[in-house]
């Protein structure tokens, strides 16, 4: 990535500035502002999505039914998937997307602004259809409690009260908003870099966010009509999903994992973009092998989406196709094992320090790579027939999605964080909150491996008393876990209320055209295109 | 954005939207055709 500028016209255009009041919100065009608006929506979601995972683990606390029904437990799992995935980690990563790509690309703003403002609004809407999945049931006529987990597999979920309908509608307003998105991304990223900047110089992040778009583009739509089929099944007589009427709820299946596994790689990708900005930063280095990590995130997306059905071993595929969805599978780990290659060599001999960002960074090495070694073993079929639906499962895909999701987007909320609000966080509580988020992580998933190893089924409320130390050592985690995020909120608000002015280039190592513009970046950037050698 | 895009790059980015809109609608289209054809023949695979 080269970022020499030329000629740069950047923070004169403060004289019209940001339009007062709500309006400056409900009808915003101005990339900076639609992404602090994903933000805010994404942190709240996770708090949401958190809320329901701690009342998990405290019910998991011990064996026995102590603290809600089984219902309400099969419904507040499927409530954490879906607000962790669709409205914290998807939200958060498209938040990043809108503040960083034009300022990294060179660009005034998004190729499609008014586009994007409606991508924003659509996803409030979608929480409220969401929200009222939830509680919907608890009002008279409100029908059943949601019960399917994420997956949403029928007959399961055909049996389901109207809650499931709002789900579905929230699904497909999800599904627009990201599709729109996601066309805003590419449509900026080809066409509005900046003079000098060819698609082998764009910046890491921009091209982790290039392939996630595509990959959204490619497999949201199936999402949509898998979803609108069993809508469909549920009110319009088709039977798609219905064995009786000669459909097989196995095509769901199908249907939903062609979806959900590339999804796996819509949350990493942007993360791992991050982590290719943070790791040469606080290395000094430049990265290591950007040719192979552009060739590595096309090899994870191309291939992701052809290994969709290793989460269904279990329900009777041909001897070809589970042999051929185990080689596919296991073929992903060499361009995911690149990266990390990359990663490890960027830091090697490098003049590292560890502010917050660096610390995520090392950490989603370690625990995102251990997290990818169990996805090894559960991608192995008669391995996965003993694992399958355990709390294994449940331990490793935490592994992959914290680290592999999450830490990044931290990673890249504290490196950012300076740009974005004008002041330095605060570097001491930022370091508390890596450490008592990390280790609380550890201390909530690593005993869940041994709980599904020795037999514990997951999405269950209650469980054999033989399994209550571990339960024990992961709720404690867990609360513990769930409490740090409070530390996170206050550093994010202490330091949008201020602390010590952050200059235009925060980090003695970063580079690139978004360093070029004063903290906090002006309302208005890149006006005139800076030329990149 | 308050700032004008040149009409020539306004063009270009509405059309490239309108390409990759119509590969979106164009997936989930073929999906469902293409998805229980393809299920009917992996079940009729041997194993």
């Amino acid at each position: 990535m080269s970022s020499t500028v030329l000629d740069h016209d950047v923070g004169h255009h403060e004289h019209h500035g940001p339009p007062a009041g709500i309006g400056r919100w409900l009808f915003s065009t101005n990339h900076k502002d639609i992404g602090s608006m994903y933000l805010i929506f994404a942190l709240v979601m996770l708090f949401l999505g958190g809320a329901s995972a701690m009342v998990i683990r405290a019910e998991l606390f011990m064996p026995g039914i102590q603290l809600v029904d089984p219902d309400l437990y099969n419904n507040l799992v499927t409530n954490h998937a879906l607000l962790m995935i669709f409205g914290a980690v998807m939200p958060a990563a498209a938040g990043m997307a809108n503040w960083m790509i034009p300022l990294m690309v060179g660009a005034p703003d998004m190729a499609l602004p008014r586009l994007n403002n409606l991508s924003f609004w659509l996803l409030p809407a979608a929480a409220v259809m969401l929200v009222l999945s939830f509680v919907v049931p608890f009002f008279p006529g409100g029908g059943s409690q949601i019960n399917t987990g994420w997956t949403l597999y029928p007959p399961l979920s055909l049996q389901v009260g109207m809650a499931m309908d709002f789900l579905i509608f929230a699904f497909h307003l999800l599904g627009i908003s990201s599709v729109l998105a996601s066309i805003n991304i590419i449509v900026t990223l080809l066409n509005m870099r900046a003079p000098g900047m060819k698609m082998m110089k764009m910046p890491i992040f921009c091209w982790a966010w290039l392939v996630t778009a595509f990959l959204l583009i490619l497999v949201v739509p199936v999402l949509a009509g898998g979803v609108t089929m069993l809508l469909f099944d549920r009110h319009f007589g088709t039977s798609f999903f219905i064995a009786s009427g000669g459909g097989d709820p196995v095509l769901f299946q199908h249907l939903f994992w062609f979806f959900g596994h590339p999804e796996v790689y819509i949350l990493i990708l942007p993360s791992i973009g991050i982590l290719s900005h943070v790791i040469p930063t606080f290395a000094r280095k430049p990265l290591f092998g950007y040719h192979s990590m552009v060739g590595a995130m096309l090899a994870v997306a191309s291939i992701g989406m052809v290994v969709w059905a290793h989460h269904q071993y279990t329900i009777g595929m041909s001897l070809a196709a589970v042999n051929y969805f185990m080689i596919g599978t296991i073929i992903i780990s060499i361009p995911v094992g690149l990266m990390i290659f990359n990663f490890i060599a960027t830091m090697w001999r490098g003049s590292m320090t560890f502010e917050t960002p660096m610390l995520f960074a090392a950490a989603i090495i370690l625990t995102f790579t251990f997290g990818g070694l169990s996805g090894v073993m559960l991608a192995v079929v008669p391995a996965d027939m003993q694992y399958h639906d355990s709390m294994f499962v449940v331990a490793h895909f935490h592994y992959v999605l914290l680290p592999g999701a999450v830490f990044g987007l931290f990673a890249g909320v504290f490196y950012w964080l300076p740009k974005w609000t004008g002041h330095m966080y605060d570097e001491k509580l930022a370091k508390i909150f890596f450490w008592t988020n990390v280790i609380s992580f550890n201390i909530t998933f690593f005993p869940q491996h041994f709980l599904g190893l020795a037999g514990m089924p997951r999405r269950i409320i209650d469980y054999n008393v033989m399994f209550t130390e571990f339960n024990v050592v992961s709720s404690i985690g867990g609360i513990l876990f769930g409490l740090s995020h409070l530390l996170l909120l206050y550093i994010i608000v202490k330091c949008i209320r201020g602390g010590e002015p952050a200059p235009a280039r925060p980090w003695e190592g970063a580079e690139g055209l978004e360093w070029e513009v004063p903290s906090p970046a002006p309302f208005h950037t890149w006006e005139t295109a800076p030329e990149v050698k | 954005m308050n700032m004008q895009q040149n009409p020539q790059l306004r063009k270009k980015n509405i059309r490239t939207a309108v390409i990759l809109g119509v590969i979106a609608v164009v997936v989930m289209l073929l999906s469902v055709p293409f998805w229980i054809n393809l299920f009917k023949l992996a079940i009729d695979l041997p194993g």
